[in-house]
């Protein structure tokens, strides 16, 4: 038994290195993928008549590109930022967070950690296995500005 | 009942296109924020190249463009000229570069731009909101 809990130990741990090397960071994303990913989003957001705010950081969680669509609500301009810094400082998904945080228990941890958005819409923007910036969602419910962020990410790949 | 006018995503575009060509004309590298009359972000982009204080600054300037509906520069005027107390006024970065755009007296919003000298900062804003405005 004991061994066992070892062998599972062990390759939980492989894997998470693995995860940790597919997940590094790799050059800070240029404009015109910032611009495909950013069309690919605003796309996916109008196919569903959605007037959001769409943000686009670099590895540094600084801004590329960002804009606010007719009507979407002034607070998700700032949301939409959060939820992308959160993805490119923490490189996951503010999904994963938020189904952590779910759990309860000592996950509730996450409310502490600083400026994690642990909230769906944020999403880590990969090429070539390299994280080279994230992108944030705000406007609609968490479910919408999740699907909006991921037809970005898929531009990329 | 008074009327308001709004920028839209197509107006900020426009300004962002105009600006951005102002800048590529000149060689100059930069980034172009558009906020509206609340100093709340509607668009921006960054060139490849600008620094990642520039993304910050520009926001800086056309917010504080926006919410005191005069050009940043006229803050750093006067400051210039000896009011040094402006320097605590609030949300303000009196740096020139942000630029109101006022449409029938109205001020709806401003275009903050920070990359390249001050001056030309501002140029890159006032050319963005001449193509805006021309029409």
């Amino acid at each position: 038994m004991k061994k066992l809990l070892q062998v599972v130990l062990a390759l939980m741990l492989a894997a998470t290195a693995l995860c940790a090397r597919a997940q590094s960071y790799g050059p800070p994303i240029t404009l015109e993928q910032a611009r495909k990913v950013m069309a690919a989003a605003e796309a996916e957001a109008r196919k569903s008549s959605l007037n959001l705010s769409i943000a686009i950081l670099d590895t540094g969680g600084h801004m590329v590109l960002m804009q606010r669509m007719d009507g979407a609500f002034f607070a998700s301009a700032q949301v939409a930022r959060d939820k992308a810094w959160s993805a490119a400082a923490y490189r996951r998904p503010g999904k994963a967070l938020q189904d952590r945080l779910a759990t309860g228990g000592a996950e509730i941890r996450i409310l502490r950690l600083q400026g994690a958005s642990p909230i769906e819409g944020g999403d880590p923007l990969l090429a070539d296995g390299k994280v080279v910036g994230a992108i944030g969602v705000s406007g609609g419910s968490g479910e919408q500005d999740g699907v909006v962020a991921r037809a970005g990410v898929a531009a990329l790949k | 009942m008074k009327t308001r006018q709004e920028l839209t995503l197509e107006d900020c575009e426009q300004v962002a296109a105009a600006a951005l060509a102002e800048a590529r004309q000149n060689k100059w590298i930069v980034s172009i924020a558009i906020v509206d009359d609340g100093g709340h972000l509607l668009h921006f982009v960054r060139m490849d190249g600008a620094s990642p204080a520039s993304a910050a600054i520009g926001v800086e300037k056309a917010r504080t463009s926006a919410m005191t509906r005069r050009t940043s520069g006229m803050w750093e005027e006067r400051i210039r000229q000896g009011r040094t107390a402006m320097l605590k006024m609030p949300g303000i970065l009196p740096v020139q570069g942000g630029v109101p755009i006022i449409v029938e007296g109205c001020c709806l919003g401003a275009v903050g731009v920070s990359g390249v000298q001050s001056h030309e900062d501002e140029q890159i804003a006032q050319a963005g909101i001449d193509a805006l405005l021309k029409e």
